[in-house]
């Protein structure tokens, strides 16, 4: 102790006066170290009771009886299975079933590290239900996942770790229907078929059990009050499976998340003169909010972009414009065209075509026609930012997007262009909007279109107008009357004929 | 909270009653173990045997017993003894004296009345000297002192800078150093 430092020592082994009024002023633990605390004390406390005595150092008795270990019977079948195995090397199910039959009123828990290392994952270990990470597979879902938030998942382990199971044969096994419950207890996943009053477990190896229906009426009432837009994953069906689960989830910081990435220039328009264009729209009208671009979209298409290309399209007027176009297969197993609206390469001979056809197939600095031919404008993909800073980058091949997709002059256009496409990260698809990201479930963006869908069911096809596609409520003037008064004439044919000012 | 709240929790669920009585005593049940190890342990020991008592806790409940009144007093007796047992346990790894020494005849008693109530005055005299230097100082003195925590810790607690911290701490030492030599204390 250094001597400007106050000694208060004096304060050490406080009685309970001291203790209380320091705790409630001055403790300060904080939420982190409070759970890991909590975690560790219920890990302690359901992990076994060899630790502690009938008698502290001290001398004196404290009363601690045997913890009381909440294995049911089964599981502490499947322990003690472990325990002989430990010492005989016996095959698993075989013990588990004789075991399950002699088994004493109470065994202790076998520690893992009491077990030998050709079964140190014992089924024991794996099903204490404290901690471990849980989804839930309903078929009124499917196939979205009900990510169970912590109360509702310990509200599921009490029932689980009350209620009474017993070992049975597989012929118990209903036809009907199951909720499934995958678990990731320490990296280790297994799954539950949760029928009324059967269970199942699936992981290195299968079992029945019978219990009573309290376990799959409280996954019903988790999937009752579930918070859809919160808690509702999308998986794959490839997916869903133990392993499967937990391997989506698996996420990496926004920062790192590569959504999209700058594609080679087109090999006929390598030897090209390319040059950056101004945005084909007015960039203030187009949105990048999710709620409005969701009211653009008709549709959501998932799936991944395998190719890339790029076309003119030439107008009636005699106009061109740019578009991209994405081959994506989708999550169906179909493959289908998205267009970019608006952006990518267009010759200055298409993009000018009304002018130079005006000069005289010259423009301005009265070019030839071999620099005319030579010019290409390349026009960026809105990214959210404003008019000067446009993006060059495309989706990357291979990752999971989510497209958000209208039909506009008879392509599945997406709209808001970057900002329509959401990228699969983790549970979340992400959408970035500059450098900002902003995180959505499917769920979520699934309901908001087919709200808006639903809201405008009366006129879909009026969606599909550029004005609609750009977001822009166009102004309406309602004209004032005029006092004034106009004599005119009427010619020999009858038609009114006005006096010019 | 009192038995008859435990108990009816526990009825309801074990795992939320067990963390009811965790949220509303963790800072109590930190605090006794910290001021018997604070001397001997570091802050890693300290969380472990705190972890270890509410262990102790949860699984020595009895909700066939009828006991009434507050659940502070069985978790402040458990608190203690685990907390000076693991104190003894980290005394005994460095001094041991043979039983028949000699010296160990004069070892005092533990327990000394007339020095625990002292020693209780004292600590309640003290602790009425910081009160009165206000917060955040008090805080900040406490957090210090008698928590070890580093001025950017302290920061964080009390929402100032940790440079703020560094100066507030100074004049608190030192108008605290003044109200203890005015009642006769050095601190």
């Amino acid at each position: 102790m250094k001597k400007t430092d106050l000694d208060l020592r004096a304060l050490d082994n406080a009685d309970d006066e001291t203790a209380e009024r320091i705790s409630e002023k001055y403790t300060h633990i904080s939420e982190s170290d409070m759970e890991r605390i909590f975690k560790n004390s219920r890990k302690k406390y359901l992990n076994g009771t060899e630790e502690i005595s009938d008698k502290t150092e001290t001398g004196e008795n404290v009363v601690i009886p045997q913890v009381k270990h909440h294995r049911k019977s089964f599981l502490r079948s499947i322990s003690a299975a472990a325990a002989v195995l430990a010492a005989g090397g016996a095959a698993v199910y075989g013990s588990i079933y004789i075991l399950n039959h002699g088994a004493a009123d109470f065994i202790p828990a076998v520690r893992p590290e009491q077990v030998s290392e050709s079964c140190k994952v014992t089924l024991g270990d794996m099903y204490k239900f404290y901690d471990d990470e849980i989804r839930i597979c309903t078929s009124a879902f499917v196939p979205y996942i009900i990510k169970v938030p912590d109360e509702e998942r310990q509200r599921l382990f009490d029932v689980m770790n009350s209620v009474e199971w017993e070992e049975a044969d597989s012929e118990y096994v209903p036809d009907g229907e199951y909720s499934t419950v995958f678990v990731c207890n320490n990296g280790n996943p297994y799954s539950l078929k949760v029928y009324p009053e059967v269970l199942v477990y699936s992981g290195e190896t299968e079992a029945v059990y019978r219990t009573d229906s309290s376990i799959s009426e409280c996954i019903y009432s988790i999937s009752e009050n579930t918070d859809r837009n919160r808690d509702l994953v999308w998986y794959l069906y490839d997916s869903i499976t133990n392993e499967g689960i937990w391997e989506s989830r698996i996420t990496v910081p926004d920062s790192e998340l590569k959504m999209f990435e700058k594609p080679e220039i087109p090999e006929d328009l390598r030897d090209k003169e390319i040059q950056k264009a101004g945005g084909i729209y007015c960039y203030d009208v187009i949105p990048y909010e999710m709620s409005n671009i969701t009211e653009q979209a008709d549709r959501i298409v998932l799936g991944y972009v395998e190719d890339h290309y790029y076309t003119v399209e030439h107008n009636q007027n005699g106009s061109s414009t740019p578009m991209t176009h994405l081959t994506v297969k989708t999550v169906d197993g179909e493959t289908t065209d998205l267009v970019l609206y608006g952006e990518g390469y267009i010759s200055y001979r298409d993009d000018m075509w009304d002018i130079i056809g005006k000069t005289g197939d010259k423009y301005g600095d009265a070019k030839s026609d071999k620099e005319i031919d030579k010019l290409y404008y390349f026009y960026g993909y809105y990214d959210g930012s404003d008019s000067t800073r446009e993006s060059e980058e495309l989706p990357v091949p291979g990752q999971l997007y989510a497209f958000m997709v209208s039909e506009y002059m008879g392509m599945d256009t997406i709209c808001s262009d970057l900002c329509g496409i959401l990228c699969k990260s983790g549970d979340d698809f992400v959408q970035k909007i500059c450098d900002e990201y902003r995180h959505y479930s499917l769920f979520e963006l699934q309901q908001m279109v087919n709200n808006n869908n639903n809201k405008n069911s009366s006129d879909v096809s009026a969606a599909a107008s550029p004005a609609d596609f750009l977001q822009v409520d166009l102004p309406y003037f309602e004209p004032e009357e005029s006092g004034e008064t106009v004599e005119y004439t009427v010619d020999e044919d009858g038609v009114r004929v006005f006096p010019l000012n | 909270m009192t038995h008859e709240e435990l108990r009816s929790e526990l009825e309801k669920s074990e795992s939320q009653a067990q963390r009811k009585l965790f949220d509303q005593y963790c800072s109590y049940v930190y605090t006794i173990v910290y001021s018997r190890l604070r001397s001997c342990c570091t802050r890693e020991d300290i969380e472990e045997c705190v972890s270890d008592v509410f262990a102790d806790i949860f699984s020595s409940y009895r909700t066939d017993r009828d006991f009434s009144g507050e659940v502070s007093g069985f978790v402040g007796t458990i608190a203690r003894r685990k907390s000076a047992d693991v104190y003894k346990k980290h005394i005994s790894d460095r001094i041991t004296m043979p039983i028949d020494d000699e010296a160990a005849q004069h070892i005092a008693a533990e327990t000394d009345i007339e020095e625990d109530h002292a020693a209780k005055e004292l600590r309640k005299e003290i602790l009425n000297m910081i009160d009165a230097l206000g917060e955040p100082d008090s805080v900040i003195i406490m957090q210090k002192y008698y928590f070890d925590r580093s001025s950017k810790e302290i920061s964080e607690i009390v929402s100032l800078s940790p440079a703020a911290v560094r100066v507030r701490c100074g004049r608190a030492v030192k108008r605290l150093r003044k109200t203890a030599e005015q009642s006769g204390l050095k601190l």
